[in-house]
């Protein structure tokens, strides 16, 4: 009973379009005080028939998990990340290292059957990496590589459904957000999480290509010519650009540093790139970036706070465990469990943003899989897998909104465009859901 | 109201301006600190210091810019449904947000107060160095403070807006996806 109002209450005020940490604050100050600890003092207090100003003082008691949660954030030692990725994110964006990285993938793959496309997918990917949002992605890519890709042959359906989709596959790659916030919501090792998400990165871009080339080949697309001195042009106005991803997949895979190290390294690299080297970016530029930066950054960390402090009353009022009783009446494996933990994320991912769905579904469920046996690693790449497709699926995939509106389509047109693609990242997910290996098998 | 309204725009940007320079400010001294951890580590092992005080960066940052993120109204929220309003539609869905906003930041604010007053009476310090500790959570009841006023601004806007019938306020909110990008095509 006490469950059910809870998800009432939230589901109600959710779609009233209020800022989601409000939501998750309301709604842990009222659990605080009326279901905790506090609801059985409370009613002590009512049915003594107390003053008023002692029923204010209780609420205030009982609410002072707020603050004392949110600043007990700062003992996690990979906060820093999240900041500082951001403006790395920025600092890529406004400058030009994605742009040259794209140009560099083009000469170096576009010879290829279906050349373009994977270009296109391997630019997505390491964007959406970078930015953290795959709606930046589509426009940032979409505007470079859309009218190549039509000029090429590809049709206008599988450009569109390309673009719109491939935004998908960053996530999985380092400096992924989604995965160091998981990571902090789980209190599991990031740069573990990092490692895990290669392979089932490379996979999904691997399936994604390989229908891309299946396709250009189908429908007769003209090659580029491969041209060695072209290549070598744009590897020497690229390759500091280059450097960049090469150093953050090293530091990480190679477990040289931590997320929080690479992320400073990042920052201050891109930085003396662009503002020295491609002299893209001016140090007076900076002050806006810091600032563009932190209130996307302040915008997913109060989300955060409120969430570690509604995190702090499931625990207390041990719910995941009576939650994992109930669902232990209709799921026994692990793999069953995974697999319900799939529809869940799915719907979710339609209607939430990817980090509103990861600090409100994943303190939920991070208990409850370890209740199940399931590696809270496994389940963090199956998690930002799901929501990412999430953002493809109809009916509220934001991602087909952005297409729709950026590309000027009508969004069922972009759906049709968008199917065979989703159809394939469904399919990924289901064989990375069920081999445990493709995530864990470089962890162990 | 309209003279409330243009006090409180006078407020909300001078506070806008002095949080976009601390932002600044603390985000160089996070980097600093970051990168400086890393460059020294052939020499030292690090200085455990450096790290706690780099975390405490991250939340003032984060809180200063979330209050920023409200006044721009660039709260991360679900408008499936409230998209497909009416600018009249908006504005009182907007009026439910903002009003849930003052009243839980107020109270909040009000919470952290008492939090704060205490470490402050019991002097704590941080754990690595002699910072007293209050010092460093004054951020959070300033957050909710400054995004009590951003709200009580949304609130007015609003309401001035459903009194007089005009909307165009909403227009500044709202972001076409291609100015997240505009900016940014580089030469």
């Amino acid at each position: 009973m006490k469950t059910l109002l809870i998800v009432l209450l939230f589901l109600t005020l959710l779609n009233s379009g209020a800022p989601l940490w409000l939501v998750i604050g309301l709604l842990s100050v009222i659990s605080f005080v009326f279901w905790g600890e506090g609801g059985s003092d409370l009613a002590d207090l009512l049915s003594e028939g107390a003053p008023l100003s002692d029923l204010w003082n209780h609420g205030v008691d009982y609410s002072l998990s707020v603050p004392i949660q949110m600043f007990r954030v700062t003992e996690s030692p990979v906060l820093i990340a999240i900041p500082l990725f951001t403006i790395a994110g920025m600092i890529m964006t406004k400058g030009q290292i994605s742009k040259r990285l794209v140009e560099v993938s083009r000469a170096a793959v576009g010879f290829l059957p279906g050349g373009l496309a994977v270009t296109t997918i391997v630019g997505c990917t390491f964007f959406a990496a970078i930015s953290g949002a795959s709606a930046v992605t589509i426009i940032a890519i979409g505007g470079m590589l859309y009218p190549a890709l039509k000029s090429e042959g590809y049709s206008e359906k599988f450009s569109l459904g390309l673009l719109t989709s491939s935004g998908a596959l960053g996530i999985l790659v380092p400096p992924s957000l989604p995965l160091i916030i998981y990571g902090v919501v789980a209190k599991a090792d990031i740069n573990k999480l990092f490692v895990a998400g290669l392979l089932p990165g490379l996979l999904t871009m691997g399936a994604l290509s390989i229908y891309s080339a299946f396709q250009a080949e189908t429908h007769g697309v003209r090659r580029e010519r491969f041209s060695f001195p072209e290549l070598r042009e744009k590897i020497r106005k690229g390759i500091w650009a280059i450097l960049l991803p090469v150093l953050l997949l090293v530091g990480i895979y190679g477990g040289y540093t931590t997320a929080a190290e690479v992320s400073a390294v990042a920052v201050v690299y891109a930085l003396v790139i662009e503002i020295l080297v491609h002299k893209a970016l001016k140090w007076s530029d900076l002050g806006k970036i810091f600032v563009d930066s932190l209130v996307l950054v302040g915008a997913i960390l109060v989300i955060l706070l409120m969430a570690l402090s509604f995190t702090n009353f499931l625990a207390v009022e041990q719910i995941p465990q009576y939650a994992t009783e109930w669902i232990k009446g209709y799921v026994t494996t692990p793999l069953g469990f995974l697999a319900a933990v799939n529809g869940l994320l799915l719907i979710v991912g339609c209607i939430m943003d990817i980090f509103s769905g990861l600090l409100i579904v994943g303190p939920l469920v991070v208990p409850i899989a370890q209740a199940f046996g399931v590696d809270l690693i496994h389940l963090g790449i199956v998690f930002v897998l799901n929501l990412e497709i999430g953002f493809v699926t109809p009916p509220f995939g934001i991602n087909l909104f952005i297409s729709s509106s950026y590309f000027r389509k009508s969004v069922p047109d972009i759906l049709k465009a968008a199917l065979p693609f989703m159809a394939i990242l469904l399919g990924c997910l289901a064989v990375i859901t069920y081999f445990e290996n493709i995530s864990l098998v470089l962890v162990r | 109201m309209a003279q409330l309204l243009s006090a409180l725009r006078r407020i909300d940007s001078a506070l806008a301006r002095a949080e976009g320079a601390v932002i600044v400010l603390c985000v160089s001294l996070m980097l600093f600190l970051a990168f400086g951890q890393v460059a020294l580590r052939p020499v030292t092992s690090g200085f455990p210091w450096a790290d706690q005080l780099a975390r405490f960066l991250v939340l003032w940052t984060g809180v200063l810019g979330a209050s920023l993120a409200t006044r721009r109204r660039k709260h991360i929220a679900i408008d499936v449904v409230t998209k497909f309003l009416s600018p009249r539609g908006r504005a009182m869905a907007a009026l439910i947000g903002n009003g849930l906003g003052i009243l839980l930041c107020a109270f909040l604010l009000l919470v952290s107060i008492r939090y704060v007053a205490a470490n402050r009476e019991n002097a704590t310090l941080a754990t690595t160095m002699h910072l007293p500790i209050w010092l460093v959570q004054a951020v959070i009841p300033y957050g909710f403070a400054a995004m009590f006023l951003r709200f009580l601004d949304g609130v007015l806007e609003d309401a001035q807006g459903l009194l007089t019938g005009d909307f165009s306020y909403q227009k500044q909110f709202e972001e076409a996806p291609e100015a997240a990008f505009s900016k940014g095509e580089g030469s």
